[in-house]
């Protein structure tokens, strides 16, 4: 075996940076019997600035493939790399660097800190990054503008739609201009209309940010949105589609709009 | 492969920390609010222990210092009256009393080698009475049967007894009195009887003393003298052989004045027209007019003694005592009842000075306490972080460092600590006073002690706090070790 490489059959633009890579990544829970290969050699390879979805049933592992490539657990085997830095490497400060500059998370329940308002939320990460207070709220308030919530920066979770707390979750996964943003299921709690409004956010800051947008859903509507799609199943990547190829081979899904 | 570009994540102050835990406690209000009494009960608790054992310590010292003033001016009365028994003449040479000793020297003609052998003899028996007292009761009466420690001194001169005590003793595994059965032997053989020949010779000398200063005074009696003309007792019983060293003789004459009106008063119970005309006054039967029930009336108020002193004045036997006085040795009597009562013995002085005088049971249900208390407030905080498992593990993904997380969890104790212990200090300070106020009334002391009793409160508030953080220490471990992943888990 030589060593992996992304499929060369993925993007054309083959000299697009690769921001993150897996090579032969594994996450095996529990062991002997009860083993359960939630990842089972996963090669990939993520281009700077796309835009990509990653689909597949229910417990194929794409929980667990964000879960690695966010840094936030270790796989069993293979590596990752981030910007070409293999994550394994390093320390513990510098891991939670990587994922408080690097990384922007978005998550399935919004995971929004109950006790604080929008603004409070939004500026939690410029506080782990040393910004001053002044220049934080700022910036909140620029992002809470950005998902259009400016109005509302004093609003708690709790009084704020499933929609706008995932629009506050938005605007704080990119408080420290990260360049990446992992967003695992992002829509799974909420309606159709309120869920293509997140993607089409997402998508707007993936166009005008350049940021690298990774994103797991069950939602078809991203699939006309996105550049690329990774389908997985088993714990194994199935194919790596571009949309376009995906608009020839099966026009019916993509083609409602 | 390019170098790696990873750089450290800043290390955050502590203010922040505070201000979260503190948003985090507010927002789970009833919660903190549980933990924050749980906590200021065990502060209060030991506050109150605290300061009213200081209080109390103090208060039953002061108490004690009085009642021995009066009993010191009672002692000194009955010296000028009648010789010591040779046990007190004992501990005068045994407490090195020098005013005493240089007495007890003229009156039995002692020259320094029959002192300073009296010293020895008198110092070997007090090493004797403190190795009996050391044994535990139940190894007393086996040694000693039910005789106090001189008379088994004298017993032990028999040298049967002396081999049965002896056998007893290796029995028991205690120290042999004296450190040796030789030792033991010499003093009982030998020494102690010397020595109650010199104690005896001492008392004789006392009784001639007190002879001669009765014999000076007569016809009067020492009392009468004492009361109207104190100065004149003092020059005769300095001429008698007394040393008056100590002694303060207008104070003693209005001691012994004072006892004498409580005498008189007393003794009008024993005419029955008073009784009757009393049993009117006070309102009960006859049979129930006692000592204690006509002081309690008289010195109730003013107007009473009047009433009493115009009794006396009606009837044919007696005189009127004035009224104004008997008000005030009917206070007094009860005042000093009443010390009794509150400190019935001796009170052992050096215990305060050790952990405020908290005896042993004390200081066991304190650390049993603290021992609920801790486990409760670790309890409440394993809850927290337990609820919180989201929350943290999103914190950790925005970038948030394990020792940020433990010390966010820290202050959240450390500030319920601070919270629970001022108020708990506070609610332990008032229920000292209640407890003490109600014990020992007017005779509590409190501003002696105040220095000590606010550092009894500050050191409970100060464990409170340290407490708080000692039972948030497991859970802010299991807290900052959780794994950020844990933030993506749905429910
Ligand atoms: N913490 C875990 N312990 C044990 N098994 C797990 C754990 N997390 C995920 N799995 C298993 O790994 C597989 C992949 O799960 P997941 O990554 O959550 O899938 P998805 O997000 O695609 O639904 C599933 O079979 C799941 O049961
Ligand atoms: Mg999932």
């Amino acid at each position: 075996m030589t060593v992996p490489q992304p499929s060369p059959q993925t993007d054309p633009a083959e000299r697009r940076a690769v921001i993150v890579r897996t090579l032969n990544l594994e996450k095996v829970y529990g062991s002997g019997d009860a083993a359960t290969y939630a990842l089972n050699g996963v090669d990939s390879a993520i281009y700077r600035g796309e835009l990509i979805a990653i689909m597949g049933p229910s417990g194929s592992g794409k929980s667990t493939y964000f879960n690695m490539i966010g840094a936030l657990d270790a796989p069993t085997k293979g590596r990752i790399l981030i910007d070409e830095v293999d994550v394994a490497q390093l320390s513990a400060a510098e891991l939670a660097f990587l994922r408080c500059r690097k990384i922007g998370y978005i998550f399935q329940s919004y995971n929004l800190i109950r006790y604080m308002t929008a603004l409070e939320n939004v500026t939690v990460p410029m506080t782990f990054s040393g910004t001053s207070p002044e220049e934080a709220h700022r910036r909140g308030m620029e992002l809470l503008d950005l998902v259009g919530l400016g109005e509302r920066w004093q609003h708690r979770p709790i009084e704020m739609s499933g929609g706008q707390q995932q629009r506050v979750a938005i605007a704080r996964s990119l408080a420290n201009q990260p360049q990446i943003l992992l967003a695992d299921e992002p829509t799974a709690n909420l309606d159709l209309k309120t869920g293509e409004e997140i993607l089409g956010i997402l998508r707007r800051i993936n166009e005008e940010r350049g940021v690298t947008v990774i994103c797991s859903t069950h939602d078809h509507r991203l699939l006309h949105l996105c550049h690329r799609i990774m389908w997985i199943r088993d714990g194994k990547v199935e194919r790596v589609e571009r949309r376009e190829d995906l608009r020839i081979k099966t026009g019916k899904i993509g083609g409602e709009s | 492969m390019k170098e790696i570009v990873a750089k450290d994540q800043v290390d955050l102050g502590s203010a922040r920390c505070v201000q979260l835990a503190f948003a985090g406690m507010v927002f789970r209000l009833f919660r903190s609010l549980i933990t924050v009494a749980i906590l200021g009960m065990a502060v209060a608790f030991l506050a109150h222990m605290l300061a009213y054992s200081v209080m109390s310590g103090e208060s039953v010292r002061r108490i004690w210092l009085e009642l021995e003033a009066d009993r010191t001016l009672g002692v000194q009365l009955r010296r000028l009256e009648s010789p010591d028994p040779a046990a007190t003449i004992l501990t005068h040479w045994q407490r090195r009393d020098d005013s005493r000793m240089a007495e007890h020297r003229a009156w039995a003609g002692l020259n320094e080698a029959d002192a300073a052998e009296i010293q020895r003899i008198a110092d070997a028996v007090r090493v004797f009475e403190r190795t009996i007292h050391s044994f535990s009761p139940r190894q007393r009466a086996i040694l000693a049967g039910d005789r106090g420690t001189l008379e088994l001194l004298n017993a032990l001169a028999d040298a049967s007894t002396r081999e049965a005590f002896l056998e007893r003793n290796r029995q028991l595994e205690r120290t042999v009195p004296l450190g040796s059965a030789e030792a033991l032997t010499r003093l009982a053989e030998e020494d102690w009887p010397a020595l109650q020949k010199s104690l005896a010779r001492v008392r004789a000398g006392h009784l001639r003393a007190t002879g001669t200063l009765e014999a000076s005074l007569s016809p009067q009696t020492l009392g009468e003298t004492l009361i109207a003309t104190p100065g004149r007792v003092e020059e005769l019983a300095a001429a008698a052989g007394f040393d008056l060293q100590g002694m303060d003789f207008p104070r003693l004459a209005a001691f012994a004045g004072d006892a004498r009106l409580q005498r008189r008063i007393e003794e009008t119970l024993g005419s029955m027209v008073i009784r009757r005309a009393l049993s009117r006054s006070l309102n009960v039967p006859v049979a129930d007019v006692h000592n204690l029930r006509l002081l309690t009336w008289l010195a109730d108020s003013p107007g009473h003694a009047e009433e009493f002193d115009a009794l006396l004045a009606e009837a044919e036997a007696f005189e009127p005592l004035g009224a104004a006085d008997v008000h005030r040795v009917a206070a007094r009597a009860l005042h000093v009842r009443r010390l009794q009562r509150l400190v019935p013995e001796a009170p052992d002085l050096d215990a305060a000075d050790s952990l405020f005088g908290l005896d042993t049971s004390a200081r066991w249900l304190i650390l049993l306490a603290f021992l609920v208390c801790v486990i409760g407030v670790a309890n409440a905080m394993l809850m927290s972080v337990t609820e919180r498992f989201t929350e943290i593990a999103t914190m950790k993904c925005l970038g948030a460092m394990d020792k940020f997380i433990m010390l966010m969890f820290v202050f959240e104790a450390a500030i319920q600590g601070l919270l629970g212990g001022i108020f708990g200090a506070v609610l332990g300070l008032v229920l000292a006073w209640i407890r003490g106020a109600s014990e020992f009334g007017n005779t509590l002391a409190v501003a002696p002690v105040l220095g000590a009793v606010l550092i009894a409160a500050l050191s409970a508030l100060g464990i409170g706090i340290l407490l708080a953080v000692l039972a948030a220490v497991g859970p802010s471990l299991v807290a900052a070790r959780l794994a950020p992943m844990e933030a993506m888990r749905v429910e």
